[in-house]
């Protein structure tokens, strides 16, 4: 933790001198990557070999498959990136809790600026040498098995880079974590939390939406979280799939151009992101005092703040809970819908306190900071409210019919309520719109 | 020169440095002294750059240090705890720490572990914790830095290794001016190596002078008064910071020299009077006394 260029030799030095000091996690993510990728790409496609009912060219079209679903875009190593993500960002950082280690690294003559950067950047480093060693080794592997093609090959080299992004992104965000933290629990959790809030709050909120709007139709509203990697991750993988999947496995030149299209825009703001969030990490990182090691999270209004954005998610969560519970039995939906109220209330009360005793690592801290329950009860009734009554007016809205251009009744999902009598009715496109349209 | 201005620090709602005022000379021994919580530690760290005052400021030849690697490069902190890398070996730590003070004297470090039979190729981690705190007094002192801050330093250090460590210590300071800060509770230990004291008590300053003018200007006097009078008219004249009773015997710790104490008691008929030498402990003891910081209170209750 030393100045000096990182591209100087003695920036290398120092780099070199930094990952000496984290062997353990770069044996971890070595493990990791070489027992997922080229382990798991030379099972899949020698598995492909015993295949007898197959013609050659089908168990090649399935050897392909089986790399691409390890090591191309559809791949769910992206989970396990993001792990190793949290993993070296959090060992990287690690020294922000310890008293002892903070006396060491701050009376150095080192600035805050030069010790940031080395160890951001020396997380990166060692994940990217990792990752590439890893690909290019589970590459030749595929290439020994007879696998690779040029448009295989190019699909792997564009997420090669969309995993360097993803990293980065998740990196950036639990880097985040930890400086807005002062211990390695909390900076865990944190890390979720920022990670996946936005995903949970939009996931919650259309169920909200699908219990109380009758026109709200699930299978044209997937859940969106713009800012979140993880979101478009999953959501690159389950799109793709769905354009691969109507193919024979063999991906020709434009479906390759279509499937990058459908994953560059998530990509780019996931990239934007990871900058956003780095800068902010070092904002953070400027203000953040010496003397906060150990404490739960160092910012007082962004501990409100996540506080109070967790326990109105547990309140809404337990509201929906006491709704599927009983939404399906013998009690009236109209009566589960007055009940939730009294749930949503009782929960907020109840995750008030409990977060404040975790944040506040006493069990005794439960009454701290009585002001937060009636906020989190008004938020958490509030969100509630706007869906029971449709303050909205979702369900008021009816399209011109020069504005319909087709239309089909799904009688799955909350439809069924809306459509109580015509439960026979099958999925169908119906484009004589005026004839519906009276 | 090492100034602290007016410097306060709080911890949550706890202030643990309170509007302290310093000022240590370069090629002098600063002790820094105080009770339990007095902010020692805190006002030492400060001086470092480890922590950033929130009030007044903290200057090292005239630059505030926080987040100054400039002024940091001459000066080097050894913690009450300190921090080794796992796993490493007593050479690892000198490699590294050759990386980031360029003065360090790498011959010396090998020479002074062999001295204090110290292997090198040992894991630090194995290391008892005296021996701990050796090799990091020995890395501070091969830093070969301007200034040293030592924060309880010398506890758990065996008498030999101590004796040793302040021999080295005082060459480093006639060869090359070093200005070690010491802050300690053993006095004992400050008494023979420090020629300057600040003490410090609940986060401010009770006195910052040299030991010599410290003890030139507190006496101790144990007497028995003829009567009742001549005690009156002997306190009345006196700056009496403790007074005890035993029997008849009156022990007083007084702020004065020691002539003009004498002559006030010759002044009147005592059965038995004499002015004893004070150690720093009881001068340590008196000054906190004053404002209210009673040991034997703890005792008692």
């Amino acid at each position: 933790m030393m100045s000096a260029n990182l591209f100087s030799t003695e920036g290398r030095k120092q780099q070199k001198e930094l990952t000496q000091r984290r062997a353990w996690a770069i044996v971890i993510s070595a493990l990791v990557l070489l027992m997922y990728y080229p382990l798991g790409v030379f099972i899949l496609v020698t598995r492909t070999h015993s295949y007898g009912y197959m013609s050659a060219e089908e168990k090649y079209l399935a050897a392909v498959s089986a790399v691409r679903g390890q090591i191309g875009i559809q791949q769910f190593g992206f989970a396990i990136v993001m792990v190793l993500a949290v993993l070296l960002a959090l060992q990287g950082f690690d020294f922000l809790f310890h008293r002892t280690q903070l006396d060491f690294y701050e009376s150095q003559p080192v600035s805050r600026k030069e010790r940031f950067r080395n160890v951001y950047l020396n997380g990166i480093l060692i994940f990217v040498a990792l990752y590439a060693i890893t690909m290019l080794v589970t590459l030749i592997i595929a290439a020994i098995l007879g696998t690779v093609n040029i448009i295989l090959f190019l699909e792997i080299l564009y997420e090669f880079v969309r995993i360097i992004i993803l990293f980065f992104a998740t990196y950036s965000v639990t880097v985040l974590a930890v400086m807005m933290t002062g211990n390695l629990p909390i900076a865990l959790m944190m890390s979720a939390f920022l990670l996946s809030i936005e995903y949970l709050y939009a996931y919650v909120i259309q169920y909200y939406a699908r219990i109380f709007y009758k026109t709200f139709n699930q299978t044209n509203s997937s859940v969106t979280a713009i800012g979140s990697p993880l979101y478009h991750a999953v959501n690159a993988v389950e799109r793709v799939s769905k354009i691969t999947g109507s193919t024979d496995g063999t991906i020709t030149q434009a479906l390759l151009r279509q499937m990058i299209g459908i994953c560059f825009p998530g990509d780019m703001i996931t990239l934007f992101v990871a900058l956003t969030v780095t800068v902010v990490a070092w904002l953070c990182y400027r203000r953040r005092k010496a003397e906060w090691a150990g404490k739960s999270i160092v910012f007082g209004t962004i501990r409100t703040l996540v506080k109070i954005l967790v326990a109105v998610l547990a309140a809404l969560i337990c509201g929906i809970l006491i709704y599927e519970f009983y939404s399906r039995g013998t009690i009236s939906k109209n009566i589960t819908r007055y009940a939730m109220p009294v749930v949503i209330t009782i929960a907020s009360v109840l995750a008030c306190g409990t977060f404040e005793a975790v944040l506040s690592f006493n069990i005794r801290a439960v009454c701290r900071k009585i002001w937060h329950i009636p906020v989190v009860i008004v938020l958490s009734l509030l969100i509630f409210g706007i869906y029971k009554n449709d303050v909205t007016g979702y369900d008021r809205y009816v399209p011109a019919v020069d504005r319909v251009g087709s239309c089909v009744m799904y009688i799955d999902g909350n439809s069924v309520n809306y459509y109580e009598d015509n439960l026979k009715i099958q999925s169908k496109p119906m484009t004589t719109i005026k004839d519906i349209c009276i | 020169m090492i100034e602290a201005l007016n410097v306060e620090k709080s911890f949550d709602k706890v202030k643990a440095v309170n509007g302290v005022t310093l000022k240590i000379r370069d090629g002098e021994v600063f002790g820094l002294l105080g009770t339990n919580g007095a902010g020692k530690s805190t006002l030492l760290r400060m001086i470092a750059g480890i922590l950033i005052p929130e009030h007044g400021t903290v200057c090292v030849d005239q630059m505030p240090v926080y987040d100054n690697p400039k002024i940091k490069k001459n000066i080097f902190f050894i913690s009450d705890e300190p921090y080794f890398f796992p796993n490493s070996t007593a050479e690892e730590m000198m490699t590294y720490y050759s990386n980031i003070y360029a003065g360090f004297n790498t011959d010396r470090f090998t020479k002074l572990c062999k001295g204090f039979e110290l292997d090198t190729t040992r894991k630090v981690a194995d290391y008892s914790k005296g021996m701990k705190k050796q090799l990091a007094i020995l890395i501070g002192i091969c830093a070969e830095t301007r200034y040293l801050l030592c924060d309880e330093t010398f506890d758990g250090l065996d008498p030999v290794v101590r004796q040793g460590i302040k021999s080295l210590i005082a060459g480093d300071m006639a060869d090359r001016t070093l200005t070690p800060v010491i802050a300690s509770h053993n006095l004992r230990e400050l008494e023979d190596i420090c020629d300057h004291v600040g003490l410090l008590h609940k986060g401010g300053v009770l006195l910052s002078e040299s030991i010599e003018s410290m003890k030139l200007n507190l006496q101790k006097v144990q007497c028995v008064f003829a009567s009742e009078e001549d005690m009156k008219q002997v306190q009345e004249q006196l700056d009496i910071m403790v007074h005890d009773v035993r029997g008849r015997l009156h022990t007083y710790t007084i702020r004065g020299e020691r002539t003009q104490i004498e002559k006030i008691f010759r002044s009147v008929n005592t059965v038995f009077f004499e002015i004893l030498a004070l150690s720093l402990e009881e001068i340590f003891i008196s000054e906190t006394e004053v404002v209210g910081y009673d040991v034997r209170k703890f005792i008692l209750d």
